[in-house]
């Protein structure tokens, strides 16, 4: 049995869960993160010293080098990355004995990118999920020791279902850290890359609703795909830009000659509703604006009225 | 050849476990004529609580000893470590056990096929057999020991999601010797309107809890819902003569008395080959023996790879003493016929009825039984202590 010792790499708390488990059992010889972000920082300094194990601090033009220091002075038998921005260069790929090993929050080899949590719910999959894998030359194209699927909620948003990938993560973290300890191997199997696709950081337009396109239940995932992290999807009203946070399908238009975008109600009992494509009734229930989060009520207070359009 | 590696277990409660599972897989082998197609490899994993012992005897078994196939004769949730190593591997993991576990999750390893008697499955049946009577109250009686598997959890629940209330919970110590029902006598002699128990014991336990709860069913007017265990005829060997057991029922997966051809064949095959009476250890064996037959077949025609042998295994039932059983493509995970047995004085127990739609029970349960965060219980394979 070997005596593991691994360093973590990550740059968002979607990975604190799977850290834990490996503090745990005391695998951690460091933790390092971007130095910009202060988030994980103020996250990690406590939890660290409790356990005394040192935060690492990477500068973006240095941190080739920082890192292969770090390797040569902790000697981990692993590199784990949990959401590392950084490419790592091949060089330093092979320092450990068993290589670098990448914790993708998405399912490989179909969403492969920055964002595969975001990509999941902006595709409509049924499935997110998260796949552990070796760390190669290319971006999310290792071979896979292991992948677990959760279903997507028609409730979930981006926030709620980070955070069951994040305890997902952290069960996986379980059966790698025992394959790391009891194994002489660590046993992986190659990505069908003719199923790969790579997704970019979404634009504007990914974020924006289509209200001449999409249907109801495809406006409700866009926007759960974007509360909390966008504050909501993007749309207009009246030359008014604004971010739609929360909203549900209460049922079917009665009147369907409107255009997709009109506003059926804009009051304090009924709130605001809008037609959509499909002549479904859309519930806009909280609304993101510069001025802050409002209820739909309240939106009759910023002059949207009945027969208005969204565009 | 197909090279056979097999991680046994080991039971002081039940020290004819390991060797009749065995008996059972080569029996059914040598039914089909293929005992001579298998090189067998054993190694020992204990009680099945090391997960280091499990993880690096499997990883020898594949590297040093090149199987193909291993069985693993241990928890589902002890084997979840190995998926990566056999997939990577085109290897296949054939986990055994009696069900009283189930997985954390219910995806389907790619090169994995968890085979089970499905005790789980049957004390949910149970639970909920119990909560269709008029009387919805039932106290909870295990022992220790048992109540450590999602068999207990499964029961309750059974009984729970079809408006069944729990007025009691009485769990037993785990030695003998501390036994007693005394607080539970307390509870239903203030408490008439609790009349139904659902219990679930194994082994010594089950033989302590029938001698003591029966004069307290005939006080009470007590209706009994077992667990597969409890149902058991080897309890007939160590039970009085003249213990009168009434009122009891609970669904099982086997029994000897069944009614089929291959039952005849198992019961005459065990008899023959090991003096021995069937039991639910060889029954296992005999079952994974069938799993083994279709792999060599399917071998046999050219598919080698092992993600897609075990698709194949997935696609017909299998026949079964108990009736049948299929691997269920969306888990891997075995399931078979139910019966609903009656059991009677000296541990006679009567097949009452067939579950009727299988599939559908099975779909429900899974549904049902989805435990979300952290939950525990003994790692240990379920009777091998």
């Amino acid at each position: 049995m070997n005596e593991l010792k691994v360093i973590i790499l990550c740059n968002n708390p979607i990975s604190i869960p799977s850290i834990k488990e490996f503090l745990f059992f005391g695998k951690v010889a460091a933790i390092a993160i971007p130095k910009r972000n202060k988030e994980m920082q103020h996250i990690l300094e406590p939890m660290l010293k409790e356990v005394s194990v040192p935060l690492l601090l990477l500068n973006k033009k240095e941190y080739k080098t920082e890192l292969s220091n770090a390797i040569d002075q902790y000697k981990p038998n692993v590199v784990l990355m949990m959401t590392f921005p950084f490419i790592i260069p091949t060089e330093i790929l092979s320092k450990p004995e068993k290589g670098f090993i990448n914790f993708h929050y998405g399912l490989l080899p179909q969403c492969q990118g920055p964002h595969p949590i975001l990509w999941h719910m902006l595709n409509n999959d049924v499935e997110a999920g998260v796949t552990v894998h070796k760390v190669d030359e290319g971006i999310d194209t290792g071979d896979i020791i292991m992948q677990e699927k959760i279903g997507i909620d028609v409730k979930d948003t981006y926030g709620l279902l980070q955070s069951k990938l994040a305890f997902l993560a952290a069960k996986q973290s379980a059966s790698l850290l025992k394959i790391l300890t009891y194994g002489s191997i660590v046993p992986a199997t190659k990505q069908d890359l003719s199923n790969a696709k790579y997704y970019e950081m979404p634009t504007a337009k990914d974020l924006t609703i289509l209200w001449q396109d999409m249907k109801a239940e495809k406006i409700v995932r866009l926007v759960n795909a974007c509360n909390p992290w966008n504050k909501g999807a993007g749309t207009s009203i009246n030359n008014w830009g604004l971010g739609i946070t929360e909203v549900e399908i209460i049922g079917a238009c009665e009147e369907t000659t409107q255009k997709a975008g009109f506003v059926i109600y804009a009051d304090k009992e009924n709130g605001l509703i809008v037609k959509t494509i499909d002549n479904k009734k859309l519930k806009i229930n909280i609304v993101y604006t510069n001025e802050g989060f409002f209820s739909g009520t309240r939106m009759g207070d910023f002059g949207i009225k009945p027969a208005d359009i969204f565009i | 050849m197909l090279h056979l590696g097999i991680l046994m277990p080991r039971s002081t409660l039940m020290p004819s476990l390991g060797l009749d599972i065995l008996n059972g897989i080569k029996q059914n082998l040598k039914r089909h004529h293929l005992f001579d197609d298998v090189k067998f490899t054993t190694d020992n994993i204990g009680f099945g609580v090391s997960e280091q012992e499990i993880y690096t005897k499997a990883e020898a078994l594949i590297l040093m000893s090149d199987v193909d196939v291993v069985i693993a004769i241990a928890d589902v949730r002890m084997t979840e470590m190995l998926h990566p190593l056999f997939a990577a591997s085109n290897k296949i993991l054939l986990v055994l056990n009696f069900g009283a576990n189930l997985p954390d999750s219910w995806q389907a390893p790619a090169t994995t096929i968890c085979h089970s008697l499905n005790f789980s499955f049957c004390t949910w049946l149970t639970g909920a057999l119990a909560a269709s009577k008029e009387n919805k109250n039932a106290a909870n009686v295990l022992s220790y020991y048992d109540a450590g598997y999602r068999q207990g959890y499964s029961m309750m629940m059974g009984h729970q999601h079809n408006a069944g209330i729990p007025t009691y919970n009485h769990v037993t110590h785990l030695k003998l010797q501390e036994f007693t029902l005394q607080p539970l006598e307390q509870f239903l002699q203030a408490n008439t309107d609790t009349k139904t128990l659902l219990c679930l014991f194994a082994a010594e336990q089950a033989e302590k809890f029938y001698e003591d709860i029966i004069p307290m069913q005939q006080a009470l007017q007590l209706e009994l819902f077992v667990s597969p265990m409890m149902l058991d005829e080897t309890l007939k060997e160590v039970l009085p003569l003249d213990l009168n057991i009434q009122s009891t029922q609970g669904y099982t997966p086997w029994h000897s008395s069944l009614d089929n051809e291959e039952n005849v064949l198992f019961k005459e095959s065990i008899k023959t080959a090991t003096n021995k009476t069937a039991n639910y250890f060889s029954l296992l064996g005999w079952e994974a023996g069938a799993i083994i037959a279709k792999m060599i077949s399917i071998k046999t025609s050219g598919n080698n790879a092992a993600s897609n042998v075990v698709i194949d295994l997935t696609k017909l039932p299998f026949t079964s003493p108990r009736g049948m059983f299929k691997v269920d493509p969306a888990s891997h995970q075995s399931y078979g016929a139910a019966y609903l047995a009656s059991c009677k004085n000296h541990v006679d127990v009567h097949i009452e009825n067939k579950l009727e739609n299988v599939d559908e029970a099975w779909a429900k349960f899974k549904a049902e039984m989805q435990v979300d965060g952290e939950s525990a219980g003994w790692k240990n394979t379920y009777l091998c202590i």
